[in-house]
């Protein structure tokens, strides 16, 4: 089984590195960054990642995160790509928006680095 | 105010003291004074009557004396002349004198003097009678010369003068009784005249007292009636003058009275408003039936708080809250509703959400990157650390986690403290929360090497409440209890019943809470002081916000014990009610016969509320014993009893006339136990669904099984409602499909059937020529969003709209429906 391309998006320099490190733990991800919305959308219709996953930081300059998934789920074999945010916003409520702009789940900040790539793959899994 | 109406009190006590001995005492005296008279009004009767008698006798007397008399001039005038005429008035005088003489005898029957003084008079009568018949003899045998000769021995004339003197003595003997009787009456008209002068004064002094009652009366309703002027003009003033929009509402919810800041609030003139609709103002309570009910408002509180959405009359809208209150008058429940604009305090919370929430986000971002790479350093993501490094990362992690979760519980309380934490009530088994609570925790206790002994009843303990919050009041209890037992302790978490609450209690073996430190334990940032206080993690908000959770659910979490050898807190929550209306179950008299002590009190109290009254015994004996003294209408029996097997009981009850269709209900944990042809109303097992105890019970009461109804709707929520709703009615069944109704129908034909017109794989209609298939068809009810006409269906009871029709109504329908053929019978 080839690894599983993960995209991660968030402004914030620090988080980004310590996401791409904790995502490292898992051998079996293939972790790519971008600081922001629109650093995302060129490296993926750029065609040189194709990512499996997107996990979207929520509020960041220019674009946000839903406006980010909403222009990534336009580019070409992307319809359908999983979603999963990534949010310091810790109530239920403010969660729910973020659902019904098509993620599959939402993880809150700050997360458990160690636990972070096993959160990714659960929510994938439907659960 | 209230010291008035103290001072008000007293003399209207006076005044029904007053008012009672005049009423107890007037009767009294007129009785007496009426048994005195009678008394010397009988003894003034027999006074006349012994005078008459003395009358009678002397008059009787001078009759005797006078025909004697007669008779002797007879004989004298006889003898002169020779003429025989003159003997015959005397003769006709002597006939009658023996009958005289005996009535005078009678008359003088009660005075022995008298009596003596008759005796004598019939001796001289005799001699005088004998005087006169010798002198005719000797007239007729030898002449007038020697009857002469006779007379002048003149022993007549000494027979007559004894007799005279005899007659002057008995008159001077009734003369004597009359003065006796004269002066007795004199004596009696003195007490006479005295009883009659005291009954005149007992009437004034009645009148008078009566009339100064009277008048007290009148001036006590004088002020009363200034009283409540003045309370009137004073409520209208307040009610005027008040900042809140009042309004008050009829028992059907119609506007029957405003202030003028409602007028104001809502720009109606008062006539525009009065015995309108309150829907014209506000969306309170849309829908059918009582006011109160629609409100949802306890008539028995009388209050309660409701935010809404007003309407002005130019239709602009506003957000409004509203302070209900019930008033019971004599016509049925009026509301009185003091609505306020909250517009403004609207727009402050949002601010303050705003601002709480991207104050907790902005920390939040530097936090994640904080604790992220201290995660990682420490799980060597870095390399290994020597160790001294590894010790100083820990640290800092274990600060930035409890940075992180007292900004989360920071977030909680301050939104709990508002008030603006919406909690999610529904009825829970608390033993589940419990079950999930202490699930949850396991695996922290196991780091700590410490266990958990939970310790249940066997039966569901129904609560209303937010399954999340209280799960985390049972978390941070358990965390707490926890972290500070000692290693290889156990932490005991019981659930029970006591005085209608359940109670969880969880007790550890730590060192316990320092006195000291009691009272603050469930303030803000509480934490004891100590060699492991700050270490512990926690934000020292937990309980408070714990405690918060607790009184919002109408509970209560204290800490119950606490010594060196642990400390034990107690969450109490409200036991549910499994019913939404009191039964009509009251005077019903329920036996419970069971053992263990929890589960009758989950059981009798559940009952209670439904309006039964329960006799609860623990044995046999006491079972047998409280049926045969007669009055239990319905026996829920356990089967194992410390005295016996339940069955040999119900087997004698069967055996006896007397008892033979008592209705018992069996409620047991043994699934296996043998029934052999005896007959019981129903058989639950433990652990036990109240509900359904309820249902059984009133339908032993009815004496037939319960009516089963078959739903058909596609709508899944709204099938569960009316399963609610009609709990009371039957057991109901949902299909939410034709081919499911379908496949219901050909199980067992429901009692009854709510169907709906429109479902995904055809028309409700299609159903009812299955029914009538096999005998007579159930009732149908059908209760549709569509708008139909009754008469164009056939074989339809009733045609409801669901969205006109409450689901009060749909029940009374139901009921209606299914008492009708017990009706016919």
């Amino acid at each position: 089984m080839s690894a599983l391309k993960v995209l991660y998006v968030d402004d914030d320099t620090f988080i980004r590195e310590v996401a791409e490190l904790a995502l490292g733990l898992d051998s079996e991800m293939d972790v790519r960054i971008a600081d922001s919305g629109t650093a995302a959308i060129a490296l993926v219709s750029s065609g040189e990642f194709v990512p499996d996953v997107f996990l979207l930081d929520v509020m960041m300059p220019e674009m946000d995160g839903p406006q980010t998934l909403a222009a990534l789920r336009r580019l070409p074999g992307h319809a359908a790509t999983p979603a999963i945010f990534v949010t310091a916003r810790a109530q239920a409520h403010e969660h729910t928006p973020l659902i019904e702009a098509g993620a599959q789940g939402v993880l809150t900040k700050p997360f458990d680095p160690i636990s972070f790539a096993g959160e990714v793959r659960r929510l994938l899994a439907g659960g | 105010m209230k010291k008035n109406e103290s001072d008000r009190a007293a003399p209207g006590r006076g005044y029904r003291i007053a008012s009672m001995m005049l009423m107890t005492l007037a009767p009294l005296l007129v009785v007496a004074a009426a048994v005195l008279m009678s008394f010397i009004i009988r003894h003034v009767d027999e006074s006349r009557e012994a005078t008459a008698r003395a009358y009678a006798a002397q008059a009787q007397i001078q009759e005797i004396f006078s025909l004697i008399e007669a008779a002797e001039s007879g004989q004298r005038g006889y003898i002169l002349t020779g003429r025989p005429n003159f003997l015959d008035a005397s003769r006709d005088g002597l006939q009658v004198l023996d009958s005289q003489l005996t009535v005078l005898e009678r008359l003088l029957a009660g005075d022995p003097e008298q009596v003596r003084l008759m005796r004598r008079m019939r001796a001289q009568v005799r001699t005088k009678l004998g005087v006169m018949e010798r002198n005719l003899e000797i007239y007729r045998t030898e002449g007038p010369t020697a009857a002469g000769a006779y007379i002048a021995e003149e022993r007549g004339k000494r027979a007559m003068d004894q007799l005279r003197l005899t007659v002057r003595q008995m008159i001077d003997q009734e003369d004597a009784a009359l003065q006796v009787e004269l002066q007795a009456s004199a004596r009696q008209e003195g007490p006479l005249r005295w009883v009659a002068r005291s009954l005149v004064a007992i009437f004034v002094i009645c009148i008078l007292v009566a009339g100064w009652l009277a008048r007290k009366n009148l001036r006590l309703r004088e002020g009363l009636l200034e009283q409540l002027n003045e309370q009137a003009v004073r409520s209208v003033g307040i009610f005027d003058s008040a900042m809140d929009a009042i309004i008050t509402f009829n028992p059907s919810g119609s506007v029957e009275n405003l202030n003028k800041a409602a007028e104001r609030m809502f720009g109606y003139r008062p006539d525009e408003l009065i015995r309108r609709d309150s829907s014209l103002l506000m969306d309170l309570a849309p829908g059918e039936g009582l006011f109160l009910d629609r409100l949802g408002l306890d008539s028995e509180l009388g209050s309660g708080a409701r935010e809404f959405t007003a309407r002005r009359k130019d239709g602009a809208t506003f957000p409004a809250e509203a302070a209900l209150g019930a008033m019971r008058l004599p016509d049925g429940v009026h509301v009185v509703a003091a609505i306020r604009d909250i517009s403004e305090r609207k727009q402050n919370e949002r601010l303050k959400d705003d601002f709480v929430s991207s104050v907790s986000h902005e920390l939040r971002t530097p936090l994640t990157a904080i604790a992220g790479a201290l995660g990682l350093l420490q799980a060597g993501a870095a390399g290994p650390l020597p160790e001294k490094s590894q010790r100083l990362v820990t640290i800092a992690k274990t600060s930035c986690d409890r940075l992180v979760r007292l900004i989360n519980d920071l977030l909680d309380i301050q939104k709990m403290a508002a008030g603006r934490v919406r909690l999610d009530m529904r009825s829970l088994n608390m033993v589940s929360v419990v079950d999930r609570a202490v699930e949850a925790m396991e695996a922290f206790a196991g780091e700590r090497k410490v266990s958990i002994k939970l310790l249940a009843p066997d039966i569901r303990l129904p609560v209303i409440g937010d399954a999340d919050r209280l799960i985390q009041v049972m978390t941070n209890l358990l965390s707490n209890a926890i972290k500070h037992s000692p290693e290889g302790a156990a932490v005991d978490v019981t659930l029970a019943v006591e005085d209608s609450q359940v109670t969880v209690c969880v007790r550890d073996r730590g060192p316990g809470v320092p006195e000291t430190f009691q009272a603050a334990l469930f303030s803000r940032f509480a934490q004891a002081e100590g060699p492991s206080s700050r270490n512990s993690g926690g934000s020292g908000l937990g309980l408070a916000i714990s405690r918060e959770i607790a009184e919002r659910h109408r509970g209560r979490l204290r800490l119950h014990e606490s010594s060196g050898e642990g400390a034990a807190f107690k969450l109490e929550l409200p036991l549910a009610a499994t019913a939404t209306a009191p039964a009509v179950a009251a005077r019903i008299r329920l036996l419970l016969c069971e053992d263990d002590p929890d589960i009758a009190e989950v059981l009798a109290i559940s009952l209670e509320r439904d309006g039964f009254q329960v006799v609860r015994v623990g044995t046999l004996a006491e079972a047998e014993t409280t049926i045969r003294a007669g009055g239990i209408d319905v026996v829920l029996l356990d089967l194992h009893l410390p005295d016996g097997h339940g069955l040999t009981l119900a087997r004698r009850l069967r055996d006896d006339p007397a008892f033979r269709d008592l209705p018992m209900i069996v409620v047991t944990a043994d699934t296996m136990a043998n029934l052999s042809g005896l007959t019981f109303a129903d058989w639950i097992t433990k652990p036990v669904d109240l509900a359904r105890l309820r249902q059984s019970v009133i339908a032993a009461l009815h004496g037939r099984p319960d009516l089963r109804i078959l739903h058909v709707d596609d709508d899944v929520e709204l099938t569960e409602v009316v399963k609610t709703a009609l709990a009371d009615c039957g057991r109901v069944e949902a299909a939410h499909s034709l081919a499911e109704a379908r496949a219901a129908i050909e199980r067992r034909a429901p009692d009854l059937i709510i169907l709906d017109i429109g479902l995904p794989d055809g028309s409700g209609l299609d159903l009812l020529p299955i029914l009538a298939r096999d005998g007579p068809a159930p009732p149908v009810i059908i209760y549709s969003g569509q708008e139909v006409e009754a008469d164009i269906i056939g074989g339809v009871e009733a045609v409801l709209t669901k969205s006109r029709v409450s689901f009060e109504a749909l029940a009374q329908t139901v009921k209606g429906l299914a008492r009708r053929p017990e009706e016919t019978v």
